[in-house]
């Protein structure tokens, strides 16, 4: 049979005239019925009434000794309160079915459309109470849910640090931590990532190990400013320890940017950085400790991080490349006066972490092997299903022309069974989970300095490079500390220059409401325990 | 229908239920239905539901109570005639380790603990209330405020003893297997604060393993 162009038209314009979006009032009608109850409290309270009422004049009217007077009397009042009794009873039955009606029929329509949700009215409610400049990164983390939890805390945490909302930064990065440090074992989506049919980035984000990496080094700057230096370390060398999967030796721990920090936390406290200092150096050649006197810090970060893309003929190996769109390379950070604009200081930072390097050197992962066999199987069974439909085909062609039935019946399931092999290396998804945290920057360089009275200056970096464009002379987004111990940081890209989804983390609609009922369950309690734990509005810019 | 020919369809049918069962069975894992986990109350000193290889709530509680134990049987300590006055804090309780952590959470239910228990054989100076008390001893010598019914002092109480002490941690991996492992270490001292001697030390040590799933390695 074939179907031609007019009637696809036909049905095309059929498919349009018959087709009702759901909108955003839907969802916002629903929010509103289950905010007020079907039936007033008056029309309850006057349902009570009455049928109290009711009651009382039935069992008076079965009282003995009434006169006629009486019992007449209590009949016309029972006939009024019964008639009106029955009236609201009536009304507010028909309320609620109509309120439950309602109800289910929006929920039916919003489900068809987004699954357990979130739908838009809840993403609006729980956004509206952020910080505008924050919104973004909190709808995604809403709508993405827990599989994609920890990468948006990291890029709602780097930007909240950058716009000076501390708060909500810490809070972040405390959540992602928290996930990070969670062991995942027997975990039923890390189970399904290992799946031949289901791709690894079905499984909660929890980030490559430089990107876990610098979760800690932005908590323990957090610490930093907030002048607690024995966890500000804790944090750095947890950041190390992130490095110590590396599969070549010659690269395990070897984050200098950590080690360096961890002796700049030692050096607050009035402690000997000395043994971290040194190993920093050991990676980095040139790379000084600061001078005993030295009470700023300066981090400036550089550019923007490594990209994830899959190679292979699948799409199964996990690679990095660097995001070439920006070219600074080196810093001088800068001490301002305030009045004059008058530069008193500048001091030139050196390239202690290249964030690509750490990302490239980390070698093989254990799931690689994994991605490789779910991608031979893809390629096996791909060509088994091709060789036996051909060969099925052309039997079943054989038998049906010398008239040989069974031929053609052999034929035919040879080529069923190919036709399965074929679907079932359709179904196969041997890719590589390229999710990242993409406001990473490329570079972080290092410098201190002996400066009094701090907040009596102004901060910013000038940035060099060559082959592009180089930013202008950037303000530093966070200053904090006191005198005895202050860090200075700055960024010559913005970490809100990004979108509000990292590429390709977001599932579309169709995909989050196919995804089995536990795991959109799962993100129903996630999203109630945000509502619950978010900081609000309240928590203004530093 | 040839015996070849019968034996053939049969041989189809079967591989293609095979197949089918097999296709079937690798469709994908059997989910966890559990919708989420409402809020539990959990005994504190039992590992909780989330666990890791750091310091928990049941380490917090079993260090403090065997550090209280430990400090109650020392007659420096707990039987001294006139009963000593400790301060302890988190001052000098210092985190080395590699895991964050709110030092009080220690310090803070060993001192509770010590003074329910001591009964008054020890005496808490509360140095972290300085100034609050400075304030009110102000108020009083002003007369802005009476004297009170305790009489008044010529200063602030000194300390006898004070805690000091180190949280720190080994981490080491298993490249190979993934498995991770941190010993950690809690040592508590009481120094004598005119002869700085230690008169009194104790330590608790943990070690934790864990790997993670293979996706996450």
């Amino acid at each position: 049979m074939t179907i031609s162009a007019g009637r696809i038209s036909a049905v095309a314009v059929a498919s349009v005239l018959f087709f009702h979006p759901v909108y955003a009032d839907d969802s916002e009608r629903l929010m509103e019925l289950r905010a007020s109850p079907p039936i007033s409290a008056d029309a309850i309270q006057q349902e009570q009434l009455l049928a109290t009422r009711y009651s009382e004049l039935k069992a008076a009217l079965k009282q003995k000794g009434l006169s006629k007077e009486e019992k007449k009397a209590l009949k016309a009042e029972y006939k009024t309160v019964k008639s009106e009794y029955k009236s609201i009873q009536k009304a507010n039955k028909k309320a609620s079915k109509s309120y439950d009606k309602e109800v289910k029929k929006l929920e039916k329509s919003l489900r068809k459309e987004y699954g357990m949700g979130p739908y838009p009215a809840e993403t609006q409610l729980y956004v509206a109470s952020r910080p505008e400049p924050l919104q973004p990164y909190y709808r995604s983390l809403f709508i993405e849910g827990e599989r994609n939890a920890v990468l948006n805390f990291n890029r709602l945490g780097l930007a909240a640090l950058e716009l000076g909302y501390l708060d909500h930064a810490e809070w972040a990065f405390d959540r992602s931590i928290d996930k990070i440090e969670a062991i995942y074992a027997d975990n039923e989506q890390a189970k399904a990532a290992k799946s031949k049919f289901s791709a690894e980035d079905v499984k909660e984000f929890k980030g490559e190990p430089y990107e876990r990496a610098m979760a800690y080094y932005y908590r323990g700057l957090i610490y930093l400013s907030n002048d607690d230096y024995e966890n500000a370390r804790a944090m750095f060398r947890s950041g190390e320890y992130q490095d110590t999967v590396s599969e070549a030796e010659d690269f395990q721990a070897d984050f200098a940017l950590m080690n360096y920090l961890d002796g700049w936390a030692l050096h607050c406290q009035g402690r000997s950085g000395e043994e971290a200092f040194a190993k920093a150096a050991d990676f980095r050649q040139g790379l000084s400790a600061p001078a005993p006197e030295h009470n700023v810090l300066f981090l400036t970060e550089l550019g923007s991080g490594p990209v994830k893309y899959g190679d292979g003929e699948y799409r199964e190996i996990l690679k990095f490349r660097t995001d070439d769109r920006f070219h600074e390379t080196a810093a001088t950070a800068l001490a301002v006066n305030m009045d004059s604009g008058e530069v008193v200081r500048a001091v030139d930072a050196y390239p202690v972490e290249d964030v690509y390097f750490q990302a490239s050197t980390r070698g093989g992962r254990p799931v690689d092997g994994i991605l490789e066999g779910k991608a031979q199987f893809k390629e096996t069974t791909a060509a088994v299903g091709n060789v036996m439909s051909t060969a099925g085909t052309v039997t079943a062609m054989a038998g049906l022309y010398s008239g040989d039935g069974d031929a053609a019946l052999i034929g035919a399931g040879i080529a069923l069974i190919g036709g399965l092999f074929g679907a079932a290396s359709e179904a196969a998804k041997p890719e590589a989970d390229t999710r990242q945290w993409d406001n990473l920057p490329r570079f972080v360089t290092v410098a201190t300095d002996q400066i009094s009275n701090v907040e009596q200056y102004g901060y910013a970096a000038e940035f060099k490079g060559t082959g592009g464009a180089i930013p202008d002379i950037t303000n530093a987004a966070l200053v904090a500390g006191g005198d005895a111990c202050s860090v200075v940081w700055t960024r010559s890209r913005s970490a809100t220059a990004v979108g509000e989804s990292s590429p390709g983390a977001r599932l579309d609609w169709k995909t989050i409401r196919k995804q089995p009922d536990a795991v959109q369950k799962m993100d129903v309690a996630f999203r109630t325990w945000l509502a619950d734990e978010t900081p609000g509005e309240t928590l203004g810019a530093e | 229908m040839t015996l070849t020919r019968v034996t053939n369809f049969r041989v189809t049918q079967v591989a293609c239920a095979t197949f089918l069962t097999g296709m079937l069975a690798a469709c994908g894992p059997a989910v966890d239905n559990s919708p989420g986990v409402a809020t539990i109350s959990q005994d504190p000193g039992r590992q909780g539901a989330v666990a890791g290889v750091g310091i928990e709530s049941n380490d917090i509680q079993s260090m403090t109570d065997r550090m209280m134990r430990d400090m109650l049987g020392n007659p420096m300590l707990a039987n001294a005639a006139n009963p000593p006055q400790v301060i302890i804090d988190s001052e000098f309780f210092l985190n080395d380790s590699t895991q964050r952590i709110n030092k009080d959470l220690i310090t803070n239910r060993l001192r509770v603990n010590l003074n329910r228990a001591s009964q008054g054989r020890m005496v808490f100076v509360g140095r972290n209330y300085s100034n609050m008390v400075q304030h009110e001893r102000n108020l009083k010598r002003d007369g802005v405020v009476d004297t009170g019914t305790t009489g008044m002092t010529a200063a602030q109480a000194g300390g006898d003893y004070r805690l000091g002490g180190t949280i720190a941690s080994a981490d080491s991996r298993d490249a190979r297997t993934g498995m991770m492992q941190r010993y950690t270490q809690i040592t508590f001292e009481m120094v004598d604060l005119e002869r700085g001697v230690i008169v009194w030390s104790g330590m608790y040590e943990l070690s934790k393993a864990a790997a993670d799933d293979v996706v996450y390695r």
